[in-house]
């Protein structure tokens, strides 16, 4: 049956909102760019090998974007025929008397079966407390929910990430759960 | 189509009012013959042109008296169609029983030279969730294949992504933006009497006569217009928090008062569409951005898109006419 329900977390779209434009330089960097100081600057910059104190900066690992991860998720689930709903509230009870609100980043409501990629803001709400709890879950009576923390890139993520999902929905055809 | 009658029309308003009035026309185009083309061409009348699909798709559900499918009529007609707007707008109404062929219609539209396909679903059809299915299948088919229209530098519409996109890249639905029934639009029933939208119109008969707004002897009924106005610009409590408001479309009382029987109560299949298909749009405008796709960018980013893009064509149009020549 077809229903009405509001979307808790939206965060798909990473394309840019409102008006798109490259800002002009204003005055002052133009002038900055265009002097003498800044050629004699990049020279020097330029002449360094990027070690030792004239070296860059620490560059931060880059990691699978959420939205990267869901793709190729969802892609895999798909091919399995089976059908996931985009960001789903789940109440989630565990343990003797607790429970916690999960935005699933896909889930499967006849199934019970889902995914998170923990990435950002999720791990406020993905401890390792209930992260744990999901997992016991799965030797259970559910909810089958696979959650996949944010991981470094690689050339090959995507083959990673389809064997890991791969393997998950392997495990529970095995079960008999789907 | 009446056509003896609208020529009239046109002369009364020409005569009394020169040319202050602009007509427009939706059609299924089986009666556009070169002549009926002339004169729309002679007095400016744009219409768009309602055509499912293929041609499986668009003769199951739109038949002549005799139960014959009326494509083939339409698809001969295409080419002075195009000829006389190239800009002409393809419309397209998808039914559970045609979701099927969603992807293959829409692909067949663009390749038999539409480059404006607006496509709706009938929401007041028995959707069950089978058929989200097939749509969401539907669409991703059709995602792969704007993707690769657009990364060629191909300028194409299609009303269910660009919409969408627009709603993100641009500004969200506002009050009045999809849908501004009994305010900025409203209907005229061959009786003369005043609707909010076409929609409420039906057979204009005694039920359908409480939907009136007024006559054109009389004038508005400002208490009743009024009514509509504010019930259609109600925020709809069924949405309120939804992160999705103001970029889907539920925001058009028409289709909910045809759907549910209630302006600001919205069917359960415009909820269940909008979730599936923003994520895939979304996702598709994702890879365009992320391909620093040129035209995306211009598309729907810049304000002079419309302009630049008329002035580019009609500059390749005639580059094209002088290598004939």
């Amino acid at each position: 049956m077809l229903r009405i329900k509001k979307v808790k977390k939206y965060t798909v779209a990473q394309y840019p909102q409102g008006i798109y434009r490259v800002k002009p330089d204003s005055p002052a960097q133009a002038l900055w760019k265009g002097s003498v100081s800044s050629a004699v600057m990049l020279a020097i910059l330029e002449s360094c090998d990027g070690v030792g104190t004239t070296g860059p900066p620490p560059v931060l690992p880059e990691m699978v974007t959420e939205n990267e991860a869901r793709n190729v998720i969802e892609r895999v689930f798909d091919n399995n025929d089976i059908d996931l709903q985009e960001d789903v509230d789940y109440l989630f009870r565990y343990g003797i008397n607790d429970s916690t609100q999960l935005d699933l980043d896909g889930y499967n409501d006849s199934l019970n079966v889902g995914y998170e990629y923990i990435a950002g803001a999720d791990s406020g709400t993905f401890t390792p407390e209930v992260i744990n709890a999901l997992d016991s879950a799965q030797s259970d009576s559910g909810p089958y929910v696979k959650t996949v923390d944010e991981f470094e890139r690689s050339p090959d993520f995507e083959t990673y990430l389809e064997n890991l999902i791969q393997e998950f929905i392997d495990t529970l055809k095995v079960q008999g759960i789907i | 189509m009446e056509f003896g009658l609208m020529k009239d029309i046109v002369d009364y308003s020409v005569q009394k009012y020169k040319r202050k009035i602009e007509f427009r026309l939706s059609t299924n185009g089986t009666l556009l013959s070169k002549q009926v083309l002339q004169y729309l061409k002679k007095h400016e009348i744009y219409f768009v042109l309602s055509i499912d699909g293929n041609e499986a798709q668009h003769d199951s559900m739109r038949r002549y008296a005799n139960s014959h499918g009326s494509y083939r009529a339409i698809v001969e007609r295409l080419d002075d169609v195009l000829a006389f707007n190239l800009y002409t707008v393809a419309v397209s109404v998808v039914v559970p029983e045609t979701a099927v062929h969603l992807a293959s219609g829409v692909k067949c539209l663009f390749e038999k030279g539409f480059r404006y396909v607006l496509q709706t679903l009938d929401y007041s059809a028995r959707w069950d969730r089978k058929h989200i299915k097939t749509l969401k299948k539907q669409y991703k088919i059709l995602s792969v294949f704007y993707y690769e229209r657009m990364s060629k530098g191909e300028k194409i519409y299609y009303s269910p992504f660009d919409e969408r996109i627009k709603t993100w890249a641009q500004k969200p639905y506002g009050k009045g933006d999809l849908c501004d029934l009994a305010n900025t639009q409203i209907a005229i029933a061959a009786s003369g009497r005043i609707y909010p939208c076409v929609q409420f119109i039906g057979t204009d008969d005694n039920e359908y006569q409480n939907n009136s707004i007024g006559s054109v002897f009389s004038g508005f009924d400002q208490q009743k217009r009024m009514y509509f106005v504010v019930q259609n610009y109600v925020e709809k409590e069924s949405c309120t928090g939804c992160a999705l408001n103001g970029r889907c479309a539920t925001y058009c009382g028409c289709v909910n008062w045809r759907a549910t029987g209630c302006l600001n109560k919205i069917p359960p299949i415009i909820c269940e569409h909008e979730r599936m298909l923003m994520s895939i749009v979304d996702k598709l405008a994702n890879k365009l951005w992320g391909d620093n796709n040129q035209l995306f960018k211009r598309k729907f980013y810049e304000r002079t898109y419309p302009v630049s893009s008329y002035i580019e064509d009609c500059l390749i149009k005639r580059g094209v006419q002088d290598v004939a020549d």
